[in-house]
Order: structure tokens, then sequence, then C-alpha cells
């Protein structure tokens, strides 16, 4: 047994051998701290100012870019020809690349989106009819989290000729608020109602200052765009608060509030529906 | 002293001569902090504000602070009267270092950077002292470490949420135009 296994490793495991397997470990080891340098002076240097997304994206291409090199080297230290394993790669990227073009025009639209700097991770953006949080922005695909606690993919490819909305891009926002009055109304009373409102409510801001309009004349009473502005974080607080001080001082105030009726006619020239009351049997 | 800078509008316009420094006084709402526990273990339960402040907007719609907007009278020398125990006076001290006359419409006060102190009878905050070198110029702010000069036997009572820089720069004058031009 001894002398079986003497033989085995005199075979196998000679100099030349346990020479070339060091080599090897020492290129995997110098290229791991390799890998991790360049990274540590990316983040700090070239990525300093840069998004999230922009620092994750680059540290993967340094990290996969560094990870191949070393296989490349390695495989070369094992006496692999690399010049037919990369005419191969280079045969097989092409075949890749003809099956998965969707996937590259992802991944290419993926690069404009986060030079365009249109919205980050975190902010809330509205596409078509959705609208949620950017959960995250990958290689091929954002996904955006729903107020609802759902995820929705959207490939890149398809965002790039898609209209985007960010609506938490600024700091303060402004909310807009439609009020009809009766057309029996003091105006100048309802304006100054709407102001005061604002004015008393801390999470409206005081400056810039509420914005007043009256729109139009409308069919069941005067139209007003009312909108106040707000810090972007307190959207619910600020609507649902605002609807109610408005509410609440209109009703104080005794400001009519018109709303449509429904009058149902029975077709009998003007005369309204008849109505008797019989006792109960 | 509040969580936010304070947006500080003159009720009565000021106007400042180039060239000349003034001294001004103002008060600011104290905020109450309740603690449970004692010494070294105690925590911090909530703080809550003696007067409730509206927000206010300071500077671009894009790269602005929100604050507390604080409409008060501006004083030129110490109150005579009793002050209330929910304020605290801060000294104002501005040198108009341009060659334009300044018009103080408003100004941020980045109170973070104030201490609290008292004499027994009333709160002061530490002295702060503008440098106005021309519109759309950034001021320069300087917090002094003590109490007013004219307040002597002053125990400080509470540090600032933030330590100031040494000369912090800041933008703390804004003009009603550049506003309401957006």
């Amino acid at each position: 047994m001894d002398l079986f296994e003497n033989d085995f490793f005199s075979r196998y495991f000679t100099a030349a051998v346990l020479h070339e397997a060091l080599q090897i470990v020492l290129v995997v080891v110098v290229g791991f701290l390799l890998v991790r340098v360049v990274n540590f002076f990316v983040r700090r240097t070239l990525t300093r100012n840069a998004s999230e997304q922009a620092k994750a994206i680059f540290h993967k291409i340094v990290t996969y870019g560094g990870w191949a090199l070393i296989t490349l080297l390695v495989l070369s230290e094992l006496g692999l020809r690399l010049s037919a394993l990369l005419g191969a790669a280079g045969v097989v990227g092409i075949a890749v690349g003809i099956a998965s073009q969707k996937s590259l025009g992802n991944i290419i639209s993926g690069f404009f989106l986060m030079s365009d700097k249109t919205f980050e991770v975190g902010d809330v953006i509205s596409i078509g009819t959705k609208t949620g949080v950017v959960h995250s922005l990958d290689l091929l695909s954002i996904k955006l989290r729903t107020f609802d606690n759902t995820l929705i993919r959207i490939p890149n490819d398809s965002l790039i000729s898609t209209e985007i909305t960010n609506i938490t891009r600024f700091p303060i926002r402004r909310m807009d608020f439609k009020i009809q009055v009766a057309y029996k109304e003091s105006l100048p009373r309802v304006k100054q109602l709407l102001l005061n409102a604002a004015q008393a409510n801390p999470l409206c801001l005081d400056e810039p200052e509420p914005f007043f309009l009256y729109k139009e004349f409308g069919a069941s009473g005067i139209e007003i765009l009312f909108a106040v502005w707000f810090e972007k974080s307190d959207y619910v607080n600020v609507k649902n608060s605002v609807f109610e001080d408005i509410k609440h001082s209109f009703e104080r105030a005794g400001i009519e509030i018109p709303f449509q009726h429904i009058t149902l006619y029975a077709g009998s020239d003007t005369k309204p529906f008849p109505i008797r009351h019989f006792g109960s049997p | 002293m509040p969580n936010r800078p304070l947006v500080l509008k003159p009720q009565v316009r000021r106007h400042i001569q180039p060239g000349c420094k003034t001294q001004l006084l103002f008060f600011i709402p104290v905020w109450l902090l309740f603690y449970s526990g004692h010494g070294e273990e105690q925590n911090k339960l909530c703080e809550l504000p003696s007067e409730v402040l509206s927000s206010t907007w300071f500077g671009e719609m894009q790269n602005g602070e929100l604050c507390y907007a604080l409409e008060r009278d501006l004083l030129e020398s110490r109150p005579a009267v009793a002050l209330s125990p929910h304020s605290a006076v801060c000294t104002l001290n501005i040198h108009n270092a341009s060659n334009l006359l300044l018009d103080f419409q408003r100004m941020a006060v980045h109170v973070e950077h104030l201490s609290l102190f008292s004499d027994g009878h009333s709160l002061y905050t530490n002295e702060v002292y503008v440098k106005f070198i021309g519109v759309d110029k950034i001021s320069q702010v300087k917090y002094s470490a003590r109490g007013p000069k004219w307040s002597s036997g002053l125990t400080k009572l509470k540090g600032p949420r933030e330590h100031p820089t040494k000369s912090l720069l800041k933008k703390s004058f804004s003009f009603i135009k550049s506003l309401t031009d957006m």
C-alpha cells in the first residue's frame, strides 16, 4: 500500500506540477486582492458622486471583468491555448448575441437610463398607469414597489420610449384642489377662507404661497383652483388635512358646495312624480 | 431649539445702511424634551414644540431647505418687560459689508447650531454674527460660544443639536423677488 501511494504521489505530484499549482494559487490570490483594490479605488474616486445604482454597476463590471481575466490566466497556466479559447468564445458570443438581442437592448437601454438620471432607487415614479417606489435598477429591468406592496418589473427597453414622471424628484410639491362654490357666494370671502385654512395648517408651506385661481363659470357653480405647497413626504397628511380644513371652514361660514342633483322624470310634462304614502297593510 | 432652521421675517421691515452694523433681538419658541430615568440611564421619550410654527421653504425650488416660519418683531435693545418662559432671546449681529442698502425681509437662522442658556429668569441663545456682502452672495455666519454679552451669570442648559464649523458659510438672506420670480 505504501509503495502504491509513494508511486502515486511521485507520478502526479512532481516538482513541476507543484510549481504550477503554486503559480495558479498565486494568480488567484493576487488577482482576488487586485480586484478588491481596484473596486476600492473606483468606489473612492471615480464613483464618489455617482448614484448608488451607478456604483453597483461599476462594482459588478470591475468584479466580473477581474474574475474573467483571472480565469483566463489560470487556464493559460494550465496549458490551454488562449487563442483557440477566445476564438471559440467569439463564435459562442455571436451565437448568444443573436439569440439575446432583446436582452442586449435592455442592457444598453439600462446604461442610457442610468446616464439620463431621470430617477434613482427610492424615487416615486409614474410610468403609464403604474406608480410606485423604484425598488431596484438592474441591468435588464427596473423594479417598482407599488403602494399596495406589489412588485412590478418593467424592461429597460420599454422605458426608453415611455413617458416617465418622477414625483419625488424635487423636495417640495404643489397639491391642487378643484373646488366649486355656489353662484350666490361672495368670491373674495371664499378666497380668504381658503387662504386662512392653508395658513392655519402647519403642513402647508408659507412660501411658496398658496395659489388661487378662478377657473370658470361651471354648470353648477364657480370653479376654483386652490393649490398649496408642501414637503414631498407629507403628501397623504396634507391631502387629508387640507381636505378636512376646507370642508370645515366652508361649513362654519355657510358656504355652499354645489353638487349634482338627479331628478327622476316620469314623462308627464313637467309635473313632479306623484308620490302617495299608503299605511302599512 | 427647534429641529429645523427658522426663516425670520420681521414684522416691520428693517434697512441697514452700507458699512453699518446693527444688533437685533428676537424670540425663539423653545422645544420641550421629555426624558425618562435619571443620570446616565436617561432615555429621551419625545420632544414637543412650545409653539407650533408653520413650515416654509427657503431657497431655490430644487435645492432649498425646509424651515419653520417665524414672523416676529425685532428689538433693538434688551426687553424691559418680563420674558416668556417658553421663548429664548437670540441676539443677531448683522454687518452690512456690501455697498448696497440691506433690505432685511427675511433670514434663515440655523437654530440647530444654537445653545440654550439661562440666567435664572429668562432663556437665551448664543449670539449670531452675520456678515452680508451682497445680494445672492453667500453671507458669512458665525455663532459665538457664549450667551449674549449684555447678560451675566448665565448657565448652559443645552448644547446645540449640531455643532457649527468655525466659519460657516450659509446663504442667509433671501429676497422676495427671487422666490416670486420662480
